[in-house]
């Protein structure tokens, strides 16, 4: 494949904001809190010693709004909450029976992850809010977005490459002089130097020049997919194609092996040209 | 029987607690997603959490307050009432199915006064049947005086 390989960006924008959920916290709520966490401090349910501190009365538990604020974080990163979620947070006002709170928040940056994989971290402000618009909870969380299948880059030359084979044709670049495919795109003739190349779909077939079985996948999104196979395909038009083979257990893949493409259509501005062995007419 | 209460002074930094085990059940889910009103319904129905992609009933991330809870009270033992919980932190890591048999450690990361407050601080980790981390935690609690 050509050009860098890129994750494709989702719409995660600083700035934007997360879901959010309001919730009317009840004594019921916090004695039926204190049943399900195993958390009975008196403070929480005995409403004789609440009085008698310095808070007056009962409060909510801290982590029974924490949970609105996890819930958000579902509603905005789906599994990646559960995986790789980091949530930090103070609780710096007591919430009491018959409060509301609003759990909100905003993403403040995105940034790439120290996984080194193409994946990002992004990077939520969040708080809980009562009905006087006072915070209650104060923090911030964090995930690991999820990998989605890294895509080429579609920029320059290579755009057209990708934008054929999301619509079912393998094109690639051509010179005149040598009567050849060019593959990866460029400039210029690899073979001959002549600057005059052309774009023209040609049958996708080929022959396995080389290939790895991958066993161990480090890029999140190919883990669980394994074993699968890289090749490199002479395209009988000229050129050779990094690509992925299909259809065939990895044992049967043998170098010399005749292929031909099928497509994996991802977006509007990209297919992926795979193969698979070629079925005798 | 009564217990003498756990003082803020006996407790001494880096002490290591646990580890102590804690079953999931799918009732412990339920009651717990109930408790925080969260609707979702992967934490109530199996068929709902296979199609959302997970083997099992799953607890919602959040059920690591019942294990800091479970936590507190094992490792503490009886502290005296009205201490406050004043800030947390959760690293999820994997998600804890029912059925799961966990076991969480702790370590007390440090001890300080501040603005007349007695402060401790808990690190906490923990892993399932397969001794995968599950969870991190740090908790911050004011001692009742």
């Amino acid at each position: 494949m050509t050009g860098a390989v890129q994750m494709v960006m989702r719409a995660l924008q600083e700035g934007a904001r997360l879901p959010e959920v309001v919730r009317v916290i009840t004594q019921d709520d916090i004695n039926r809190y204190a049943e399900a966490s195993g958390d009975a401090n008196p403070i929480h349910v005995d409403e004789a010693f609440a009085r008698s501190t310095a808070l007056g009365g009962t409060i909510a538990h801290g982590l029974a709004c924490a949970a609105f604020l996890s819930e958000i974080m579902v509603a905005q990163a789906g599994r990646a909450w559960f995986e790789a979620g980091v949530l930090e947070i103070k609780f710096v006002r007591p919430v009491r029976p018959g409060d509301a709170i609003r759990a909100h928040g905003r993403i403040t940056a995105v940034e790439p992850s120290d996984r080194q994989d193409g994946t990002r971290r992004v990077r939520c402000e969040v708080r809980c809010t009562n009905q006087e618009g006072t915070d209650v909870i104060v923090g911030e969380a964090s995930y690991v977005e999820q990998a989605g299948r890294p895509l080429p880059d579609t920029r320059g030359a290579a755009g057209r490459f990708w934008a054929a084979a999301a619509r079912g044709h393998l094109e690639v670049q051509w010179c005149d002089r040598c009567q050849q495919g060019i593959f990866p795109p460029r400039a210029v003739c690899h073979r001959c130097g002549n600057p005059e190349v052309t774009w023209r779909e040609v049958p996708g077939r080929g022959t396995v020049y080389s290939y790895t079985v991958v066993r161990r996948a480090r890029s999140p999104y190919f883990q669980g997919k394994e074993p699968y196979v890289v090749a490199l395909v002479d395209l009988d038009a000229g050129g050779r194609m990094m690509t992925n083979l299909v259809d065939v257990a990895p044992d049967q893949v043998r170098v010399g092996m005749r292929v031909s493409v099928t497509y994996e259509a991802v977006t509007d501005q990209i297919g992926l040209p795979l193969f698979r062995p070629e079925v005798d007419a | 029987m009564v217990r003498a209460l756990v003082t803020w002074d006996a407790l001494v930094p880096e002490t290591v607690y646990g580890p102590f085990a804690f079953a999931v059940t799918d009732e412990a889910i339920r009651r717990y997603a109930q408790a925080v009103q969260d609707r979702n319904p992967i934490y109530y129905d199996e068929q709902a959490a296979r199609r959302a992609g997970f083997p099992r009933l799953v607890a919602p991330p959040a059920f690591a307050a019942v294990l800091v809870a479970d936590l507190m009270r094992r490792a503490l033992g009886d502290r005296p009432p009205g201490g406050i919980h004043a800030g947390q932190r959760f690293a999820f890591r994997r998600p804890v199915y029912a059925g799961d048999r966990l076991e969480t450690t702790a370590r007390i990361a440090a001890k300080y006064e501040r603005r007349g407050h007695k402060y401790v601080e808990l690190a906490m980790l923990t892993l399932n049947q397969e001794q995968e981390p599950v969870l991190a935690g740090h908790i911050w609690s004011i001692w009742a005086r």
